[in-house]
């Protein structure tokens, strides 16, 4: 039975909608440049309007999109000064000029304009996730960390949870220190409960537990990771390194051994594949080395 | 007078009865993440009731069924323990009433073969197609009239599935309407165009592409979790097939979805490695992969993550032509940059030409490149780029994929029936070295 929609969640649903919509309007408005042609043909035949329309704020917004996806940053700018000069109150302005500058790498000026624009519209995930990437291009992890639980939270009110946001927010935590390691790996736990255990979660988790020495946890989350996978060769053989590092050296034997074992129960044409032949001799050397006391992983 | 009365009642009868068990099916059904032992069938009705499937081998008997008791009118219906490689006859409708399907041989679907079995397999795969015009209708005819009664086992979807900006009306009109036969017997896998976001890079989940399709986030079909419909894997017979999204996902190498699409392939044992997504990696059509982030991000940071796990067949969209590269492999700039020795198969790849590509397992062996997207829109451009053995403007067609065993068949076929390109790929079996990979 779902939940009964709360004032908030119809308030999300309608800014979603809106941002949606407005996207759309906005498509409408540039009509056929947007559907034919290469971007360049696009811009031109919006320039064109834009000659016959020189008033129309829209066209210039849709111009500057164009202009970005075409990697050309400094008339995307000029086309959206002149949207503010033109239609002051253009919704999510700020983003859009946020974007441009994460495109060009300014991302103080990126963060200033989405400053401005979460003043405006506080629960715009986009700028939100856009605003914590910014924060931790400039070294501001704990201010990152915010911004992406609250694109999370916002995320999960759209019904709408992506596994990068959650990566995203974890290397922040990780970037603070190891004594942050746990608490980024509770915010992977909590996203892999919600979606799912998505690899790219599960992989991160496995690093940030090996790097905070929980080794077994780490092992126990590589154990699910061979069992979801029909190739478990190089899961295996992962298994055995991160034992080996750990100076375990008789489950890393056991580990490269049944990685060699996984090799042996491939198809034909993947067992014999350039690739994994080179893993299995790396594996017997592994194996030889750590016999004789030392290691061989990478 | 009782037969007055009986009278009455029997007319409230005739009134009530209907409205209440009336609904309608006003889309579908339609099939969604097949495998060998399970399928999901959705279907839209016009008042919400109870969803029930009921399914069988035998068109006369179809003893199983599968019951969603929450009403809707979006109706999605799991259905799991099936044989594979069966033909299964199945119904649709509310908690006592078939509303489509019975006795109906249309309504059917084959299991997929058990995964790795190198069972004949046929893939129709259209971009860009959504327009609702006659040249999509054209499209669609030659593709029947091309199979006739042969089982299509998936529909691929490249992107821009329906014009002007994915609405659901347009999605209605444009495909629904267009494919019914097919997409009730056939799974359908869809990627998003930037025409189904209404051109937004950030949509909401309330976009009609995120409600009507059912997607493997959690693995369902094979393959590793991505968490998100938005890419996504699958498994059919002895091939592998990817789904990524390059309208709305970070496209970066070590972002969520290339950290996805790396430990995937690292997952797979199957023979055929099959990747999709919306802008092409390389296209002088009515796109320039030269100039075009997302084109030239999904060339830069998605083909080595790809290449080096060996992938055989890459298909986009976005430009309204049909081109089709050699046997590349690490090319990955723009296209001046492309040398001879980045043709690991410089032939035209024709069985009546210079012969089928000859592929061994293994990273960096080379994959065909295709771009698809005129299945409904047509358009022109340059139409020179260097990675392309042709290149087709202004004709609407599809693609074609046969497989089976070790031989891939990709045909484009035209709105006129005719086939102007036909390419093929045949996997030579690797040598394993003496002992390597021997279990101690």
């Amino acid at each position: 039975m779902p939940a009964a929609a709360s004032p908030l969640h119809v308030a999300q649903l309608v800014t979603a909608l809106k941002r949606w919509a407005a996207a759309t309007v906005l498509a409408c408005v540039a009509g056929s440049a947007w559907a034919h042609g290469d971007l360049h043909e696009r811009i031109l035949a919006l320039s064109a309007e834009i000659a016959a329309h020189p008033d129309d704020a829209r066209l210039y917004r849709a111009r500057a999109d164009l202009y970005r996806e075409h990697g050309e940053p400094e008339p995307a700018l000029v086309d959206l000064d002149r949207v503010a000069a033109l239609e002051p109150g253009s919704p999510r302005l700020h983003l859009a000029y946020a974007l441009v500058r994460a495109d060009q790498g300014r991302w103080v000026e990126a963060r200033a304009e989405l400053d401005r624009q979460l003043l405006a519209t506080p629960c715009d995930g986009q700028a939100l996730t856009l605003r914590g990437n910014a924060e931790e291009r400039l070294g501001a992890h704990g201010a990152a960390i915010a911004d992406f639980t609250a694109a999370i939270a916002q995320a999960i009110a759209d019904n709408d949870v992506d596994p990068e946001l959650y990566c995203a927010r974890a290397r922040a935590s990780a970037a603070l220190g190891d004594e942050h390691l746990a608490e980024a790996i509770r915010g992977l736990d909590d996203g892999c409960e919600r979606l799912g255990s998505p690899i790219a979660l599960m992989l991160l988790a496995v690093d940030l537990e090996t790097r905070s020495g929980a080794i077994d946890a780490a092992l126990e989350r590589l154990d699910r990771i061979v069992a979801a996978s029909q190739a478990k060769d190089r899961w295996l053989a992962r298994r055995g390194d991160l034992l080996a590092a750990a100076g375990r050296a008789g489950e890393a034997r056991s580990a490269y051994a049944a990685a060699l074992a996984a090799i042996a129960g491939l198809p034909e044409d993947r067992r014999g594949n350039p690739e994994t032949q080179a893993l299995a001799q790396r594996l017997d050397r592994s194996i030889s080395a750590l016999a004789l006391g030392g290691g061989d992983h990478p | 007078m009782r037969g007055f009365r009986y009278g009455l009642r029997m007319l409230a009868l005739a009134i009530l009865i209907p409205s209440a068990a009336a609904e309608t099916v006003t889309r579908g059904p339609y099939l969604q993440m097949g495998t060998s032992t399970a399928m999901t069938v959705r279907w839209r009705t016009d008042m919400p009731s109870a969803s029930r499937v009921t399914f069988g081998t035998d068109i006369g008997t179809l003893a199983g069924s599968s019951v969603v008791e929450v009403p809707t009118t979006e109706h999605v219906v799991r259905i799991s323990g099936l044989k594979p490689d069966s033909q299964y006859f199945y119904t649709i409708g509310n908690s006592t009433t078939a509303l489509a399907g019975a006795g109906d041989p249309g309504y059917s679907f084959v299991t997929a073969p058990p995964v790795g079995t190198p069972s004949r397999t046929r893939i129709w795969v259209i971009g860009d197609f959504g327009t609702g015009g006659a040249g999509q209708a054209g499209v669609r005819n030659a593709y029947a009239a091309l199979t006739a009664t042969a089982y299509t086992d998936a529909i691929l979807m490249l992107g821009d599935n329906a014009y002007d900006s994915g609405q659901d009306q347009e999605y209605q009109d444009h495909v629904f309407a267009m494919y019914p036969a097919l997409l009730r017997r056939s799974v359908a896998w869809p990627t998003i165009g930037n025409h189904d976001t209404g051109q937004a890079v950030d949509p909401p989940p309330t976009i009609p592409y995120f409600r009507q399709f059912t997607l493997p986030a959690r693995g369902e079909s094979g393959g590793m979790a991505s968490g998100t419909p938005k890419y996504y894997a699958f498994d059919r017979a002895n091939i592998h097939v990817v789904c990524l999204d390059s309208m709305t996902s970070d496209r970066s190498a070590k972002g969520a979805m290339g950290t996805w699409l790396a430990a995937d392939l690292a997952s797979t044992t199957q023979t055929w490695i099959i990747a999709f997504w919306h802008h092409p990696a390389y296209s002088k059509g009515t796109h320039d992969s030269d100039t075009e982030m997302p084109l030239k991000e999904m060339r830069e940071n998605m083909l080595p993550i790809l290449e080096a796990a060996g992938v055989d067949l890459v298909l986009s969209g976005h430009s309204h032509d049909y081109e089709r590269s050699y046997l590349l492999d690490g090319h990955y700039g723009l296209s001046r940059t492309l040398v001879e020795a980045m043709k690991v198969g410089p032939g035209d790849g024709r069985p009546q030409g210079t012969g089928a590509y000859i592929k061994t397992p293994g990273a960096h062996h080379g994959a065909v490149y295709s771009t698809v997207g005129c299945s409904g829109a047509i358009g022109g451009g340059r139409l020179d780029h260097p990675a392309m053995v042709i290149s087709l403007g202004h004709v609407y067609g599809s693609m074609v994929l046969e497989i089976e065993g070790q031989t891939l068949v990709g045909t484009f076929l035209n709105d006129q029936g005719a086939m102007p390109d036909t390419f093929s790929i045949v996997k030579q079996a690797a040598v394993a070295a003496p002992g390597a990979g021997s279990a101690p």
